[in-house]
C-alpha cells in the first residue's frame, strides 16, 4: 500500500501540489479529478518517484520511497504516462519491456517474462496485435498495448495519467472496465481523468484537487452529493438511475 | 496461434537475409577497395598478398602500405559514425541528431586541429583530443536538450549553431597555424588519404572497446528509446545512462574524426535506412548500422578514387552528392511515418 503524508511538490519555488495526505489501497480504483493546472499529473508523477518531493513523505509498503532504489520502485509501482515516444518496434517487444525491472545483467528475458507478457497481452485483448509495429496501430490499439505493458510489470500499484485521452467511447469504457478488473484482483489503480461521468461511474474513491490542494475525498456518492464538483468545475452535474446503476451527465 | 520468442536473428528469416546482404556488401566493398585503383590488383592475389607470399612485389606494396590501411580506415570510420549516429538519435529521441549536424564531429575536429597546432608531434594526443572535443559537442547539445525540454526543432537549430561555432574555431586555428592539419580540405570535407596502420591503431582500439560496451548495453538503450518517463518508471537510471551512451557515441565519432576528418551524412543516413529495414530493436540496429556504415563509406571512397582518376575527390563530397539526393528521396517516400505521439 502507498501512503502519502502531507505531500507537496512543485517546479522551483512554486508549489503545484500542497499538503496532500492520501492512501492508495489495494482493490480500489481511485481517480484524481480537478480542472486543468490543479496538480493531478504532478501528483501522479510524484507518487511514481518521477518528480521530487518538496515536502511530506511517501511510504511504499511502510518504507519511505526515498529509501527505495529506482528498480525497487519499478517493481512496486507502474506508471503509464499520458504521451510517450513510440519506437518502431512490435507490440510484443513493447509489452516485454514491462518486464525490465525484474531483469538482472545481462538483461536477457526469461521464460517467465515471456509468459507474463503473453498473459498481460491476452488480458488486455492485445494478443492479436503482437506482431504489429506499435507505430502502425490506431490510438485505441496502442492504448491496449500500453495497458498490457503496464500489466506485464505486475506491480501492486498502477498509475495512469489521462489514459482515456484520444480514445473513442467504446475504448474508454473498455479501459475503465479493465481498471476495475485489475482492482478486483488486488491492485491499487490510480487514474487521472477529465471525464467526471466516467470517473464517478467506475471509481471506488474520488479525490478532487483545486489549485494544488485536496478539496474533497470520498466515494463517488459522497463526492457527488457534496456539490463540490459543480463549484470547482462551474458546471451542473446530474445523474439518473438505470438498471446498471447511476449514470452521470452534464445539464 | 502466435508463439514466443521471435527476437533473435536466427529465428527471423527477414532479419537474417538483411544481415547476409549487409555482410556481403561489406566484404565486396572491402575487396573492391583493395583491388581497384591506378594499378589493378587481381582479387585472386589478395589472399596471397595478405599471407605474405608475394612480399616485395609492387602489388604487395600497394596493397599493404596504401590500400589496406585506407580500406580499414573506411570500414572503421563508416562503422563508428553510423553507430554513433544511431545511438545519439535514440538517446535524444531525435531522428535528425546525427553527429555531424549537432556539433559532435566539429567539436572533435576543433580539438584535433588545436592539438595539431600546439603539439604537432604528440600524435598520441589526437584520438584523446577528438574524444574530448566530441564529448564537449555532445554535452552542449545535451544541456540544450534538457533546458528546452528536448524540442526537436530547437535541438537541431541549437546543434547547427554549435556546429558552426566549432567550425569557425577550426577555420580560425587553421588560419593562424596553416600546418595544423595535413590536407586541410580533406579534413574539412572528410577524406581518407595518407592513412597508415600506426595512425589507425589508437582509433581502432577506442572503436573496438566502445562497440563492445554498447553491444552489452543494448537492452538499456531499448528502454531509453521509450522516453525519459517510461524508462525511469521501468527502473532505469536515465540521467546516468544517457551520459554513458553519449560518451560512447562521442568516443566513436571522435575516433573516426581523428583520422577521417569531418565526414558528414554517414551518421544520419545509415541509421535512417537501417531503422526502416530492421526496426528499432537496438542490438540488430547497431550491428546493421556498423555493417551498413562500413560498406557505404568504403564504396563512396572507392568512387572518390575512381570517378576522376588520376584525380581524387575527398570522399565527403561523394558521400554528400550520393547521400543527399538519396536521403531526400527517402524522406519524400516516408509520407505519414512518425516517431512521436
Amino acid at each position: 500500500m502507498i501512503e502519502l503524508s502531507h505531500v507537496s511538490a512543485g517546479y522551483g519555488p512554486k508549489l503545484v501540489v500542497e499538503d496532500i495526505s492520501l492512501e492508495l489501497k489495494p482493490g480500489q480504483v481511485l481517480t484524481l479529478l480537478g480542472p486543468n493546472g490543479s496538480g493531478k499529473s504532478t501528483l501522479l508523477r510524484t507518487i511514481a518517484g518521477l518528480h521530487p518531493l518538496a515536502g511530506g513523505q511517501i511510504l511504499v509498503d511502510g518504507t519511505p520511497a526515498k529509501e527505495l532504489t529506482r528498480r525497487q520502485m519499478a517493481q512496486k509501482i507502474t506508471y503509464m504516462p499520458q504521451s510517450r515516444t513510440i519506437p518502431n518496434i512490435t507490440a510484443r517487444k513493447m509489452v516485454l519491456h514491462g518486464r525490465f525491472p525484474y531483469l538482472s545483467y545481462p538483461r536477457r528475458y526469461r521464460k517467465e517474462d515471456y509468459d507474463a507478457a503473453r498473459r498481460a497481452m491476452e488480458r488486455a485483448d492485445a494478443w492479436e496485435l503482437a506482431d504489429s509495429p506499435v507505430q502502425s496501430l490506431s490510438g485505441g490499439q496502442r492504448q491496449k498495448v500500453y495497458l498490457a505493458m503496464a500489466m506485464a510489470q505486475e506491480t501492486q500499484t498502477i498509475l495512469m495519467d489521462e489514459p482515456t485521452t484520444y480514445l473513442d467511447i467504446q475504448h474508454q469504457l473498455n479501459l475503465m472496465t479493465v481498471s476495475q478488473q485489475l482492482a478486483r484482483q488486488g491492485a491499487a489503480v490510480v487514474l487521472v481523468l477529465h471525464d467526471l461521468c466516467l470517473a464517478l461511474r467506475f471509481s471506488d474513491c474520488c479525490v478532487l484537487l483545486q489549485e494544488g490542494r485536496m478539496v474533497q475525498q470520498g466515494s463517488p456518492e459522497e463526492v457527488f452529493q457534496s456539490g463540490v464538483l459543480d463549484k470547482v468545475f462551474h458546471a451542473r452535474l446530474c445523474r439518473a438511475q438505470t438498471e446498471g446503476g447511476w449514470r452521470y451527465y452534464y445539464d | 496461434m502466435k508463439s514466443w520468442p521471435t527476437f533473435s536473428i536466427r529465428n527471423n528469416s527477414r532479419l537474417g537475409k538483411i544481415f547476409l546482404l549487409l555482410i556481403l556488401l561489406t566484404v565486396l566493398a572491402a575487396l573492391a577497395s583493395i583491388c581497384f585503383g591506378p594499378v589493378f590488383v587481381s582479387p585472386a592475389k589478395v589472399p596471397q598478398i595478405l599471407l605474405g607470399k608475394l612480399s616485395g612485389t609492387l602489388e604487395a606494396d600497394i596493397v599493404l602500405l596504401a590500400r589496406l590501411p585506407r580500406t580499414a580506415g573506411c570500414l572503421l570510420a563508416g562503422m563508428a559514425l553510423a553507430v554513433s549516429g544511431a545511438v545519439i538519435q535514440s538517446v535524444l529521441h531525435n531522428p535528425l541528431a546525427a553527429p555531424n549536424i549537432i556539433g559532435v564531429n566539429s567539436g572533435a575536429g576543433l580539438l584535433v586541429v588545436l592539438v595539431g597546432a600546439l603539439a604537432p608531434h604528440a600524435l598520441w594526443l589526437t584520438p584523446l583530443a577528438a574524444f574530448v572535443g566530441a564529448l564537449l559537442g555532445v554535452l552542449v547539445v545535451l544541456f540544450i536538450a534538457e533546458r528546452t525540454g528536448a524540442s526537436r526543432i530547437t535541438l537541431v537549430l541549437a546543434g547547427v549553431a554549435v556546429s558552426n561555432i566549432f567550425s569557425a574555431g577550426i577555420d580560425a586555428v587553421v588560419t593562424f597555424f596553416p600546418d595544423a592539419v595535413l590536407g586541410y580540405s580533406d579534413f574539412r570535407i572528410g577524406g581518407l588519404t595518407n592513412l597508415s596502420f600506426d595512425r589507425l591503431a589508437p582509433a581502432f582500439w577506442v572503436i573496438l572497446v566502445a562497440m563492445f560496451i554498447l553491444l552489452s548495453l543494448t537492452s538499456e538503450l531499448d528502454i531509453l528509446a521509450l522516453g525519459s518517463d517510461t524508462a525511469r518508471s521501468l527502473g532505469l537510471p536515465v540521467k546516468q545512462l544517457r551520459l554513458v551512451f553519449l560518451a560512447l557515441a562521442a568516443a566513436l565519432a571522435g575516433a573516426a574524426v581523428s583520422f577521417s576528418g569531418l565526414l558528414g551524412f554517414v551518421g544520419l543516413i545509415v541509421p535512417h535506412i537501417m531503422r526502416r529495414c530492421i526496426g528499432e530493436d537496438s542490438r540488430p540496429l547497431l550491428l546493421s548500422c556498423a555493417l551498413g556504415g562500413a560498406a557505404l563509406l568504403t564504396f563512396c571512397d572507392l568512387a572518390a578514387r575512381m570517378l576522376f582518376a588520376p584525380f581524387e575527390l575527398p570522399v565527403g563530397i561523394v558521400l554528400s552528392l550520393a547521400g543527399g539526393p538519396f536521403f531526400i528521396w527517402l524522406l519524400l517516400r516516408q509520407r505519414g511515418g512518425r516517431i512521436h505521439d
